[in-house]
């Protein structure tokens, strides 16, 4: 406010002029006052100063007044403050304490920076975003498979129980069987319950719609209360279920409900038959549930065969248990220890050498293996992305200098100019992480989606839930941090001094700067070339899976299963029921078929063999066999080769235990020197029923058998060895098996020829559905599929790795010619020739891919030692594919660093020499 | 007159220092400046206050209206915690410039 009190005489009032020159700043009105009022005193102590040194009263007020003119204007210099506009009370901009002030400005200057270079931001985006989907995705299938659990309740007291007989030895086996489960039940201690289950597929029919096959499994009563899900209708099962004798109860998954019986509430009480036992509905499960990996419908383990409920020896089981509150795995463990050495005792027939097992409910270990694996090399190709990205932001760093130091010289700290930095890194990083997250949903879908054989227990449901987010949002920021970290430090280093020299950047800063973009291009390149080394191995292994040979000419074959596991059911039931099919079979007009226990690439029993002639020895140390049970015209159908003797025929199939065929394989092996034909060989039973063939009861005592005739391989099981395993094959009627294949080859519509075995197959039984129709390829493609998933992968996540580097060597190249423009000039001026420009510009690049590549080859033998224990049947270090992928890398390093070369040779010098 | 170019470079470190004991007003901060520098170094009006307000704005500065007992009030400026910061690091920077310049120009300071 100006000053009221009256001034003394003879004093200027300067405010007119003072008011003409702030004008045109269209200050507030109390703000002109108040710089009036200011400025008004100086100039009278002005004033006052020049009186009292003598001069005149008016040229005293003139000179006072030039002053205010002098030098440019008072106007033009306030024009920038703002404080001019307004009352100086607070001002913004004020540097307080703390590490967080000024922040909103970073982030407007970081998106300021990222608008002005698009193409740079974009880049650099990209680059994360790439890295951060991969990861995102694996993790997402980590967090599904691995950290995520059984949906039920209390999940952490849920534990896997197993027992394992004879463990090591090819007598071995694995699995718990009934009566053992009902003493463990018994005995039991630590854990609040036990369970027991058994996956099985069984046939559901009744009126309502044609037979089915199904995904089924067999509980213990007290299954869905350990698990703490109650059924969703109706009601559980409950201990009178579970006894042998009781009315046959079932209980139905949701989805089954849904589909086969409309939702229809009025199911529960009905009577289906299952497995062609008639039995009532219990209750419906809620959709979604499948315990423990595909259900649909269960039933009570009284349900199980008379074979598989009476003999100790018969270990089709596994189970749960829930611990107490408060107990650990190791006193379960203790406990279950001490169950399984006294049944070790008693029974020492069934029970030899037992050792039971505890663990945390989760899947095999081979996938958690892998899935880590994955999840390493997601993180890798993450690390390369990073190093790229830091490149870019060090590039761009020396462009800044000059901008740095004035900021520094203006009083900004050094960790404001680093925290600028690190904004800007984060913002990016976020894009990144957003552009990810979408780019991660296809890879996700891929997952959600996989084939019914492939596809994982309802337990592992792949969503992005909030621990897949945080840890997109770690891993976004830890990239944030990991880029800008060396390019802040770098930058908040920059000599003052630098900023009064006019080039602006300092040798000193320059070098180190080079040294550290050669640090990252040696680490890309090492990174790359050790991921593409596994992920080639991984591939070359999954293309000769694919090319498996299976002996014989597989297009137009296909098979299909029946399964007749009824209690009536007997032995000679079905050898009549296959007696009568095979006739109807045999009268096809459109393809020819056969029937047999196994097609082939289906796997077979496995039996040890006793060879006639051979000195006699203990059991254990026979050689073991794959054997199928053939039809008559199972050799023609399958197209097989006779290298020797006769096949089996129709006749053979009334005296089935005196002939056998068997392969070349099995020839070579046992008679390398001798005519196979004529021999005799014994078949002993079996030790553990194969999933292929569930277990059958003991036949007649064994029977030596003559070898009548030799065919060419025909492969039955994969082996890890990639060798044919060798093949017995005998009359089907020796040993009639409850499931039963149907090989057909045809040579036109294939849909035709299931047709007509399905009708067969109805006339005699219209409750036996015909399942599991595929061809051999597809056979084989469900066996390997986590090679081929897998090792999809790894190539990807490695291709992607190969691409990024790639990018890495070609930018630094392109900075490189750019700061060296001018030298470029000088040398073609002085008339240096292109080779000698092309090397000045690529030795360093070529250098570090150099180093690259030894520090990878290096890092990939390494990693080599340890792939073969994923892979089926590879031999060792696979040279080949070391090679090939070094050649790839360089390749594409020296092309990267040739194509920004080439451009620096045309440089015309005279632009060159002027540029900065 | 001493080259522009050098002394809008320091006018900062000049305003800084001067404030550096105590309070001043603006003309107070002018004639010291003159009177410091035996007379090479004036500061007009119309540099100084748009000078005062710039720092002042940056929070280096803090100015206050005082009034006193049988004077008109006046505007005093004050070095705040940051400026004094500045100050220190201007300081130091410009003692190395100066070092260099000796030894590159062969020039003595005093």
């Amino acid at each position: 406010m100006p000053d009221p009190r009256p001034r003394s005489p003879g004093s200027n009032d300067w405010t007119d002029a003072l008011r003409a020159r702030l004008a045109d700043l269209r200050l507030t009105p109390a703000r002109e006052a108040e710089i009036v009022e200011e400025l008004s005193q100086h100039l009278d102590d002005r004033y006052e100063e020049l009186r009292a040194a003598g001069t005149r009263d008016a040229d005293a007020s003139r000179l006072a007044l030039e002053e205010l003119s002098a030098a440019g204007g008072l106007a033009a210099r306030m024009r920038s403050l703002t404080q001019a506009r307004t009352p100086a009370v607070v001002v913004h901009g004020q540097p307080g304490r703390g590490l967080f002030r000024g922040l909103w400005e970073d982030v407007r200057y970081a998106l300021r920076t990222m608008r002005r270079q698009p193409g740079f931001a974009a880049t650099i985006v990209v680059t994360l975003a790439l890295g951060l989907a991969a990861n995102t995705v694996v993790f997402t299938i980590v967090n599904a498979a691995v950290l995520r659990t059984l949906p039920v309740k209390d999940p952490s007291r849920i534990v896997r129980l197993d027992m394992v007989v004879n463990a090591g030895t090819p007598d071995g086996d694995a699995g718990l069987s009934y009566l053992d489960f009902l003493d463990w039940r018994a005995a039991r201690r630590t854990f609040e319950d036990i369970q027991a289950s058994r996956e099985t597929a069984v046939d559901v029919a009744d009126d309502s719609a044609p037979a089915t096959r199904v995904n089924a499994a067999y509980v213990s009563f007290n299954t869905f209360s350990l698990l703490g899900q109650p059924p969703a209708l109706g009601r559980d099962f409950i201990e009178d279920d579970d006894r042998v004798g009781a009315r046959p109860a079932v209980i139905l998954g949701g989805n089954l409900w849904r589909v086969r019986y409309g939702a229809d509430t009025s199911i529960v009480g009905r009577t289906i038959r299952v497995a062609g036992v008639p039995s009532t509905v219990v209750g419906v499960m809620p959709a979604g549930f499948g315990f423990p990996d595909s259900a649909e419908l269960w039933m009570p383990l009284a349900g199980l065969s008379e074979a598989e409920r009476a003999a100790r020896s018969e270990r089709g089981l596994e189970a749960v248990g829930r611990l107490r509150p408060g107990a650990t795995i190791e006193q379960a463990r203790s406990e279950l220890s001490g169950i399984t050495a006294a049944l070790d005792e008693r029974y020492p027939d069934t029970n030899r050498n037992t050792v039971a097992f505890v663990e945390s409910y989760r899947i095999a270990a081979p996938i958690v293996t892998v899935l880590l694996a994955l999840l390493g090399t997601v993180g890798c190709v993450l690390l390369i992305a990073c190093a790229n990205v830091a490149n870019l932001l060090l590039a761009r760093a020396a462009d800044r200098t000059r901008d740095v130091s004035l900021r520094l010289a203006l009083g900004a700290s050094r960790w404001r100019i680093v925290r600028q930095l690190l904004i800007e890194s984060l913002l990016l990083a976020a894009a990144g992480g957003v552009c990810g997250l979408a780019l991660s949903y296809p890879g996700i879908q891929l997952f959600r989606n996989l084939p019914a054989e492939s596809a994982p227990p309802y337990w592992i449901q792949f969503t992005l839930d909030g621990t897949v987010f945080g840890y997109l949002v770690l891993i976004c920021i830890g990239s944030a941090s990991v880029c800008a970290l060396v390019p802040a430090w770098q930058a908040s280093k920059t000599d003052l001094a630098a900023t009064l020299n006019d080039a602006g950047r300092t040798s000193a800063g320059s070098r180190s700067r080079g040294r550290w973009i050669g640090a990252y291009v040696v680490a890309q390149v090492a990174v790359a070339l050790v991921l593409l080394t596994g992920a080639a191995m991984m591939m070359r292994n999954l293309i000769s899976l694919v090319r498996t040979d299976v002996g014989v000419e597989t297009a137009g074959m296909m098979h299909m299963t029946i399964d007749l596991r009824r209690p009536e059911d007997t032995s000679e039931r079905r050898r009549l029921f296959f007696g009568q099919l095979d006739e109807r079979l045999a009268s096809s007009p459109l393809a020819r078929l056969a029937l047999a226990s196994q097609a082939p690439l289906g796997g077979a029993r496995v039996h040890r063999i006793r060879i006639d002639g051979r000195p006699s020895s203990d059991e254990s140390a026979l050689p073991t066999v794959s054997v199928v049970g053939a039809g008559p015209r199972y050799f023609d159908v399958i197209g097989a080769r006779v290298v020797s003797g006769r096949v089996l025929g129709a006749a053979d199939l009334r005296q089935p235990n005196e002939s056998v065929v068997i392969n070349e394989r099995f020839a070579q092996t046992h008679f390398p020197n001798a005519q196979p034909v004529g021999q005799r060989v014994l078949l002993l039973e079996p030790n553990a029923p194969s999933a292929q063939q569930p277990s059958v009861e003991t036949s007649a005592t064994p029977q030596w058998a003559t070898i009548v005739g030799v065919i060419g391989n025909v492969r039955q099981r994969l082996l890890p060895s990639r060798d044919f395993d060798p093949v017995v094959y005998r009359p089907y009627t020796a040993d009639a098996p409850q499931l039963m294949r149907i090989i057909a080859r045809s040579s036109s519509e294939s849909s035709a020829a299931v047709s007509f075995v399905q009708e067969q197959v109805r006339v005699l039984d219209p409750d036996r559905p015909v399942f599991a129709i595929s061809t051999i390829e597809q056979t084989l493609a469900q066996q390997i599929w986590p090679q081929r998933l897998f090792g999809s992968m790894f190539a990807g996540f490695a291709a992607i790795a190969l691409l990024l580097a790639t990018c890495g060597l070609y930018a630094v190249t392109v900075y490189a010619v750019s700061r060296r423009t001018r030298e470029i000039g000088v040398r073609v001026a002085l008339g240096a020739d292109a080779r000698s420009v092309w090397w000045a510009v690529t030795s360093t690049t070529l250098r570090q891919l150099a180093i690259g590549l030894t520090l990878g080859i290096a890092g990939a033998a390494a990693v080599a030692t340890i792939i073969p224990a994923f892979l089926v049947g590879t031999g060792g270090a696979d040279l080949v594919a070391f090679a090939v992928v070094a050649v790839l890398m360089a390749a594409s390093g020296i092309v990267a660093s040739a194509v920004p070369a080439r451009r620096a040779i045309r440089l015309d010098p005279v632009t060159a020499l002027q540029s900065e | 007159m001493l080259d522009r170019e050098l002394k809008k470079g320091s006018a900062e470190l000049i305003i800084l220092s001067i404030l550096e004991p105590r309070a001043r007003h603006g003309y107070e901060i002018s004639k010291l400046i003159e009177s410091r520098s035996n007379g090479h170094l004036k500061f007009h009006v119309a540099s100084l206050y748009p000078l005062l307000y710039r720092l002042e704005e940056r929070g280096w500065l803090q100015g206050r209206w005082v009034e006193k007992t049988g004077q008109r009030r006046r505007r005093f400026y004050s070095l705040t915690p940051a400026g004094r910061k500045v100050l220190a690091n201007q300081r130091s920077t410009w003692k190395t410039f100066v070092e260099a310049m000796g030894l590159i120009t062969g020039v003595d300071h005093a």
